[in-house]
Order: C-alpha cells, then sequence, then structure tokens
C-alpha cells in the first residue's frame, strides 16, 4: 500500500509527504537554512498542524522556504508540544533535527498519509532497528455510509482531489430538481476522519495560539448542554464519535469548529492580532460563543445566521433554518461561518466601527469583510486553490469556487426564499449557484444593466434604489442593502488579487508557479486589508474610499508600492480605481 | 494633505515613543495636547511604518458626537462615536517634520445625522426603555438593526444590535 507520496516526486507540490529524515539527520534546518525547499516542507507541516507561521510573510499561509522567526517559534511551540520516539518530551530549540523531524512525520498521519515508519538516516527502523510505525490517531473511529455522503455530498468534496484531506469549502452540488441531497452511498473514503483530525489538531494547538471560542448547543434544548458541548473533547478523540448526517449536531459542531479556527488563523496569519473578543456594553471577553442555532428557532427564517455582541439573550449564532421547501442548515456553507467568524473578528480589532456603522457604507464593509474572510480561509486551502487554478485554467478572473460565497446556502435560497406573500423571490437576494460571487459579469451579459455604470462600481447611498425594479435582479443591480452593497468592496479586493497572480504569474508558468502566485497574492492582499484595519480608518460617511487608501498607504510603506496597479484596476470596472471607489488622485504619490 | 509641524509641536513630540505602559499613556496625552484634540475620548497608536529614513507613526482617535435635529424624533440627542486619525512623520533624528490629521469634520456629523435619519425612515432603529434589557432575538423578528437607549449615566446612545 502507498503510504505516502514518492519522496522524489518534486511537483507535488500540496503533500511532500514526510520530511526525509536523511537530509536532517547531521544537519538540522536552523534559523536562516539556505535550503528553501525542504523549509517549505516544514511550513506545510506546521500550516496543517495548525500553528502560526506567517505572520511576517508574503504568502496566505506563510510557506516561502523562509526559516525566519514566525516558523522558528513554531518550531518551539511544535517541539513544546511533541515528544520523540522514545517518549521524551523534544529539546525546545527552534531546530528540526532527527528527533523534531521524526516527530513532525509521525504528527501528518492522518493528513498527508495513513502511516509512517520511523528511520534513521539509512532508512532502518528506529529505534534499535525495531521499526516505530505511528498509525492513524483516528483509525478507531467507526464511520458509517452516511459519514461518507456529508463529506462528499455536502462539502462537496470531489473525491479526487487530494490526499486525505477534508475540503469544506468546496461547491456544494445540490440536486438540479431540488429533492433531497441524499443519493446512492459514495466509495468510502478517508474525509471525515480527517476532518475528525483537523479538527482535533486545530483545538490542540488553538489553547494558546488563537483566541478561545466555545460551541453550544441549543438543539432541543434552549440551555447551553454540558460537558461535550466544546468541540472536539479535550484529549484523544474518543472512540465512538463519528459524523452523521448534517443536521446531525456532530457534524455541525465539527464543521462550525473547523471554519472558526480556520478563519481566526488566517487573519491571524495576515498580522490581525487580538486576544480578546468584543463583549456586550463595550466590555471584553475572552471566549467567543457561538450557538448552533435551533433551525426552527428564527422565526421568520430571514437571518440564517449573524452576529451580534454577547448578550444574556442572544450570544453569537450560526446555523437556523430558512423558510424553504427543505431545510438546510447553515453550516453546511462553511463560508457563512466564516462571514459571521469575520463579522467577529472585525469588531474585535475595530470595535468602534459597530456602533458606528449608520452609513450604509460601514455596514457593507462589515459584510466585505466577512466575504472576504472566507475568501481568504478558502484559498489558504491548498486543495481548493488546485481545484480552483484547475476548473479556472488558472484564469482566476473568471468566476470559480473561491470567488463565489455560500454556494450551498446561495443555492437553496435562489431556489427556495419566499416571501411573506408566498412568491419566490430568491433572485433578489441570491445568484442560481451561490449567495454572492466576487468575479463580477460583464455589463453587456447582463440583461438590463443600469445606464452608464457597470454594475458593481461605487455610487453614494443616495442614488441607490431601496429595492429592485422590474426586470432587475442581484445578479446585475445595486441596491441600498449592505449585503448587496457590499459586493462593489469584495469585488474591488478580488480583482486586486486578480490582478496580482497574474503581475506575479508574468504571463505562464506551472501549476506551482500558479499556486504560489495566487498564495502570494492572496496573502499580501489580505495583509494590506489587515493592516489597513489596524491603523482605524475614519471619515465612515466614504468608508469604502477610507479603508482603500489606507490600503494605498500600507502597501506604499510595507511593499514600496508593488500592489499600487494592481489594486488600482486594469480599466473600467476593475480594481479600486476601475470601480470609483477611488478617484486617480486618492493615490498616494 | 500632510502639514509641516510647528516649532511647539516638534518641542513636545519627538522618537523614541515608549509602547507600553504609563510612558506610552504620557505620550499620548501629550500628543493629544501638541495637536489640539484635547477632547477625543480615546486615542491608540495603531501602526508604524519606515519610509525612505523616517518613521511614520500612526494614531487614532475617537470623538463623541451628538445627532440632534428635529428629523431624528426620539433620536435627538443621541451620541454617536467617530473615529479621526493622525499620522506623524519623523526624520532620521527622531525629530517631528510632518503630519496628516484627519479629523471628525461637520460633514461627516452630517451624514452620520442623515444615515440615522433614513434608518429610522426605514423602520430599522428600536427605541429601547432606559435600564431594558435588550433582547437582540426581539430586535431580528422585529428587523430592527440599531436601537437607542438611555443608559446609566443618562446619555442617549445609539447602538448597533446584529447583523446576519
Amino acid at each position: 500500500m502507498k503510504v505516502y507520496p514518492d519522496q522524489d516526486d518534486s511537483k507535488r507540490s500540496q503533500n511532500p509527504g514526510p520530511l526525509p529524515i536523511d537530509k536532517v539527520w547531521d544537519e538540522p534546518l536552523v534559523k536562516d537554512d539556505d535550503r528553501p525547499d525542504l523549509v517549505c516542507q516544514l511550513q506545510k507541516m506546521l500550516f496543517e498542524l495548525g500553528y502560526l507561521i506567517g505572520p511576517r510573510s508574503r504568502f496566505i499561509d506563510g510557506v516561502d522556504g523562509i526559516f525566519g522567526p514566525d516558523t522558528y517559534a513554531a518550531v518551539r511551540k511544535f517541539q513544546a508540544d511533541n515528544k520523540d520516539w522514545t517518549g521524551t518530551a523534544l529539546a525546545v530549540d527552534g531546530e528540526v533535527g532527527k528527533y523534531t523531524g521524526d516527530a513532525l512525520n509521525r504528527a501528518m498521519v492522518g493528513l498527508w498519509y495513513e502511516k509512517y515508519e520511523s528511520v534513521d538516516n539509512e532508512g532502518n527502523g528506529v529505534p534499535d532497528d525495531f521499526p516505530l510505525v505511528t498509525q492513524d490517531v483516528d483509525q478507531s473511529l467507526k464511520t458509517s455510509a452516511e459519514a461518507h455522503e456529508v463529506a462528499l455530498v455536502y462539502s462537496g468534496t470531489p473525491p479526487d482531489v487530494g490526499p486525505l484531506r477534508s475540503i469544506h469549502y468546496m461547491a456544494n452540488d445540490p440536486q438540479s430538481d431540488g429533492s433531497s441531497h441524499w443519493g446512492e452511498t459514495k466509495e468510502a473514503s478517508e474525509y471525515d476522519r480527517s476532518l475528525v483530525k483537523e479538527a482535533y489538531l486545530l483545538n490542540l494547538h488553538s489553547s494558546d495560539a488563537l483566541p478561545k471560542w466555545t460551541l453550544w448547543d441549543t438543539r432541543g434544548q434552549k440551555s447551553p448542554s454540558p460537558p461535550g458541548s466544546t468541540f472536539p473533547p479535550p484529549g484523544r478523540f474518543p472512540s465512538d464519535q463519528v459524523f452523521s448526517v448534517p443536521d446531525n449536531a456532530k457534524f455541525q459542531e465539527g464543521q462550525a469548529w473547523v471554519t472558526i479556527a480556520r478563519t481566526v488563523r488566517t487573519w491571524m496569519m495576515r498580522g490581525l492580532a487580538f486576544s480578546e473578543w468584543q463583549g456586550g456594553g463595550g466590555s471584553q471577553t475572552d471566549t467567543l460563543d457561538v450557538t448552533l442555532m435551533d433551525p426552527d428557532a428564527n422565526g421568520k427564517g430571514f437571518v440564517n445566521a449573524g452576529y451580534s455582541r454577547p448578550s444574556e439573550k442572544r450570544p453569537f449564532h450560526v446555523g437556523a433554518g430558512y423558510r424553504v421547501e427543505y431545510h438546510l442548515y447553515t453550516v453546511n456553507s462553511a463560508e457563512v461561518i466564516s462571514h459571521e467568524v469575520g463579522h467577529a473578528i472585525l469588531d474585535a480589532v475595530y470595535p468602534t466601527l459597530w456602533d458606528g456603522s449608520l452609513p450604509l457604507v460601514v455596514q457593507a464593509f462589515h459584510e466585505s469583510f466577512g466575504d472576504i474572510s472566507a475568501m481568504l480561509t478558502t484559498l489558504s486551502d491548498p486543495d481548493v486553490r488546485e481545484k480552483m487554478l484547475g476548473d479556472t485554467g488558472g484564469e482566476v478572473d473568471k468566476t470559480n469556487l473561491a470567488s463565489k460565497f455560500a454556494e450551498e446556502v446561495g443555492t437553496v435560497m435562489f431556489a427556495n426564499r419566499k416571501d411573506d406573500d408566498g412568491k419566490n423571490n430568491g433572485a433578489q437576494f441570491s445568484l442560481p449557484d451561490c449567495g454572492r460571487d466576487a468575479v463580477a459579469s460583464n455589463p453587456e451579459d447582463n440583461p438590463n444593466p443600469p445606464p452608464q455604470h457597470f454594475p458593481f462600481s461605487f455610487r453614494d447611498e443616495k442614488s441607490l434604489a431601496l429595492s429592485f425594479a422590474q426586470g432587475q435582479d442581484y445578479s446585475n443591480t445595486v441596491i441600498s442593502e449592505a449585503h448587496n452593497f457590499s459586493r462593489v468592496f469584495t469585488m474591488a479586493f478580488y480583482d486586486s488579487v486578480a490582478n496580482a497572480y497574474d503581475r506575479l504569474l508574468g504571463g505562464g508558468g506551472d501549476s506551482d508557479a500558479q499556486d504560489s502566485a495566487l498564495r502570494e497574492a492572496a496573502g499580501c492582499m489580505g495583509k494590506l486589508l489587515a493592516r489597513a484595519i489596524l491603523r482605524q480608518p475614519g471619515d465612515f460617511g466614504h468608508f469604502y474610499k477610507s479603508v482603500a487608501k489606507k490600503m494605498f498607504e500600507v502597501d506604499k510603506a510595507l511593499y514600496g508600492g508593488e500592489f499600487r496597479d494592481d489594486m488600482k484596476g486594469s480599466g473600467d470596472g476593475n480594481g479600486f480605481v476601475g470601480r470609483e471607489i477611488l478617484a486617480e488622485s486618492d493615490l498616494p504619490s | 494633505m500632510s502639514t509641516p509641524a510647528d516649532a511647539k509641536m516638534k518641542e513636545m513630540v519627538r522618537l523614541p515613543i515608549p509602547l507600553q505602559g504609563a510612558g506610552l499613556v504620557s505620550y499620548v496625552e501629550t500628543v493629544k495636547q501638541a495637536f489640539g484634540l484635547g477632547d477625543v475620548s480615546g486615542m491608540t497608536l495603531t501602526d508604524q511604518a519606515f519610509v525612505k529614513g523616517d518613521t511614520l507613526v500612526y494614531f487614532s482617535f475617537t470623538k463623541e458626537v451628538t445627532l440632534a435635529g428635529k428629523e431624528l424624533g426620539e433620536a435627538s440627542g443621541a451620541l454617536t462615536s467617530l473615529v479621526g486619525n493622525l499620522t506623524l512623520r519623523f526624520d532620521g533624528k527622531g525629530e517631528l517634520g510632518s503630519f496628516t490629521l484627519e479629523d471628525v469634520s461637520k460633514e461627516e456629523i452630517e451624514s452620520q445625522k442623515a444615515s440615522l435619519v433614513a434608518l429610522i425612515g426605514k423602520n430599522q432603529v428600536y427605541f429601547a426603555e432606559p435600564g431594558e434589557a435588550i433582547d437582540i432575538s426581539k430586535l431580528i423578528s422585529m428587523d430592527r438593526d440599531f436601537y437607542v437607549q438611555v443608559d446609566e449615566q443618562g446619555k442617549k446612545r445609539v447602538h448597533r444590535a446584529f447583523t446576519s
């Protein structure tokens, strides 16, 4: 059985397999090491294991081949958390030699491969010629047919995109006739166990690396459940833990947990450091309470998920029902959770913005930040990037699974959303296959483009209609509703990522080069936005402009203006100038 | 727009800046005095950057403003917080060379007021009784994104309730 990729398969960018022990046996990887390929491999492992390696890196995942202070700190943290093959605590020295390298290889079991045999520099088993085989810690988990169905259908994970990884940001594939998502049982896979493993690892390492959160379950009982409400529970994962159908609480908890962890980590990797969440009444709290809501608890069902500052009666919540033909749990769209967590993160780092969001443009920015949170979190997933680049042929300005937001929820809203009059008005709230798409269609593709305006260019609130005119819908019209209007900023941000990607790629390159360009474009643009937010831009009445100007200023200071033209845009309807958020004269000289 | 620092500013404000503790608090107070920002309710050092041998230091500050007018009805007199920015540019010797002050403008206050009027017009604002425990679920079901309430200090404030 092939347990991990061939060592000499250098094209396997996403999963290079175990760290080659023979290359670190006598010469450990150290700070400022000049072996970038090995450092990249080390960084990929640390990223997968949930360690923060990238606050100073240009790349969205921090994998840049530079053994700098962030990687050094992450290695030390890993060493403090792990033991060598004899069960002795690793020396916390920030160097990756035979013991730490072996511990890393064993830690990746269940993520990149199913088992690992500890070997010495000549390939002999250790210790004492006795191969130490590390099996997937979740081998004892029982999996059910439903669990596979969950992983493959509800998370939309195609069966061929990668080794032993869970993907929870992929486009869903709901049945076109609106029938149940349940279909034939798929061939057994490891995706469900992989989700468990990732949740387990992120929980393990989030204990002091990330701000805390707790999941509460109101299902069936309106009070927080006793132990077990925190997912996954501390320590080794219980052997009877299984994921089942999507309306199963454990599936939702798992999905929510992983998504929250990934989203928080994504922004912390971009430099949005915070240790406390915003509490009610201007207070702060060290733990974010996240409630998975009863799908029927929401009355009219117009709010599917939301963020509010903690209060006695309404904590942060995700997941609720819709007034639809059948229930869809918000948790099914991981991006919706990322979006709500994005609100919480923005409120944590810039609390004045919350009560100050009287102008539509501030409300809309909050929504855009939520969507960008989902987008960047999505793009931090190597398998998603691989699928995205494959689907678009490397042309990321085409609509794709990362530009689309909330495919699952959006699809259901479009098909089923009914207003008080019982009419289907889903087209006013969603696109046919997603909630929002950061790639706009061209005006000529729209049946009723508003005259003299690209559909998704900035316009003053006063000039925006309150609702859709006949013949117009979400696909071609901006109205004065925050989620709707948020698309203008999100699209300009995505334009900037796509423009930077094209420039960094330089007109060609293989899949590795494309992936590198995308990681760098998303990483740098995310950092520019994060740093702009940290500077707390004012002028709430022109907030898109205010934030965008700060991004240009940060670019000038941080990157010498390298991303100026990418953000500016390449013409009408592209970038912050092309979409009329900024004028040419607003740009720093 | 960058403005050259005058002699008094240069005398009062220079590098180095203590980055934590009482030293930072004292430094911020000095900056507020030097730039006539004594009325701000909070000032924070948010970032720093190095450009062409100069050091840029970024501050943000918060101003409480009162939104008043007949058109606001019951919301007239509500307080809200707005944000301004101050950027200081020091030369290689640590001397203040120039600054950029982006203060809260009258236009911005009018804009906030107009936004609140619009929200009230769209029935998105809930007027809570003093001391009333805010039930966010109730506000969600009523589609009231904001609420106005007099706090324990007797100040009327406008708050955001939720977003989706």
